[in-house]
């Protein structure tokens, strides 16, 4: 098959008569062209296979970002020039977002962190979102199945911002019940615990 | 902390792998000023670590899940040194695979977990998991799939 041909409901088309055929500008002929032209913005990310090496460079970037591509080389048995090729490959493919540092929060005066779990009238969850993106301290949030409609982490100055928060979250008149729970000084990360052995197949 | 400290953090925030010679040029300042710098802030607890992100779903974890566990009353005077119920449980959390993130809280719940989870099979085994640990009363669990609403680009957890 040719690249200006495609295969819709078992029949084979050409593109370029379809988008003529289509171009009616009505809203629904624009998006049944672009799923048929594969323009959705959804593409299928590249499948690079991990291996061993692979798995050993995060294994070590994920102790210590800055740990040397010579001595994961040693390590391994390659050239460095293959551990920086690695890394470079998995950047690409999205594997690896990127390296950072781990701050203590209350270095900076924020003393306090905890999660919100958000009950809403599920409905109207999308106002309930727009409030809490406006609200500084909340680092994460994302809606949720389970225990509660909407989860968020907020790193504030003190618990009695966390109150404020709550507060504020509390008065919309959508939201049914927010839970706040404070996260003990010993937050520990454990990234180290991913498991990516089942890849390496 | 001053311009310079701050600087240097913002910079190995976005790469924690930048060299020190970059940064010392961009501020015009000699290598060995940030690699001590760099030396002190990680002494004073500042700078906790560095490490790569991962991005789970290009590795086929499709969803993230939060944990909220109850441990049970364990009836004992506890003393500043006899390790508490919910730090037995909290020890065995941070030793099972793909949970991230483990933390005592105090609020609703004892505990907190998060984890990330291939598929709802696993999700479901790492519940089971977690609801074996000795000294786990209650669990509730609340997850979600694709991407958060709000979310740094560096989000470790």
């Amino acid at each position: 098959m040719s690249d200006n041909v495609i295969k819709i409901l078992g029949m084979e088309l050409v593109k370029n008569d379809i988008i003529r055929f289509l171009s009616q500008n009505s809203i629904t002929y624009r998006v049944i062209i672009r799923i048929i032209l594969g323009q959705t913005g959804y593409h299928m990310p590249p499948k690079i296979k991990i291996d061993k090496i692979d798995i050993a460079i995060i294994r070590a970037l994920q102790k210590d970002a800055r740990a040397n591509f010579a001595s994961i080389a040693r390590d391994c048995g390659v050239s460095t020039d293959t551990i920086s090729k690695r890394f470079r490959r998995m950047k690409k493919a999205g594997i690896i977002r990127g390296t950072t540092i781990l701050l203590n929060p209350k270095s900076f005066g924020y003393d306090c962190v905890a999660s919100l779990g958000i009950d809403v009238s599920y409905p109207h969850l999308r106002e309930v979102i727009e409030l809490i993106r406006r609200i500084p301290e909340v680092v994460f949030c994302a809606t949720s199945m389970g225990s509660y409609d909407i989860f968020c982490i907020a790193v504030l100055k003190n618990v009695g911002r966390l109150s404020q928060v709550k507060d504020l979250v509390k008065g919309h008149p959508m939201v049914r019940e927010v839970t706040t729970s404070i996260w003990v000084n010993e937050i520990l990360l454990c990234p180290e615990n991913f498991e990516f052995e089942h890849l390496n197949r | 902390m001053d311009e310079t400290d701050l600087f240097i953090i913002e910079r190995m925030t976005e790469d924690a792998r930048v060299s020190f010679r970059k940064i010392a040029k961009e501020l015009g300042v000699s290598p060995d000023t940030i690699i001590s710098r760099y030396k002190t802030l990680q002494e004073k607890g500042v700078i906790r670590g560095s490490t790569v992100v991962i991005n789970p779903k290009k590795i086929g974890y499709h969803g993230m899940a939060v944990f909220m566990i109850d441990a049970s009353p364990t009836h004992i005077l506890a003393t500043e040194a006899t390790p508490t119920e919910s730090s037995l449980i909290l020890e065995k959390l941070i030793q099972m695979r793909n949970i991230i993130l483990s933390t005592k809280t105090v609020g609703d719940h004892d505990l907190l977990a998060i984890g990330v989870a291939r598929d709802f099979e696993h999700l479901i085994t790492m519940g089971a998991d977690i609801a074996k640990i000795p000294g786990v009363k209650d669990l509730r669990v609340s997850f979600w799939v694709e991407k958060a609403e709000l979310c740094p680009k560096y989000f470790i957890i």
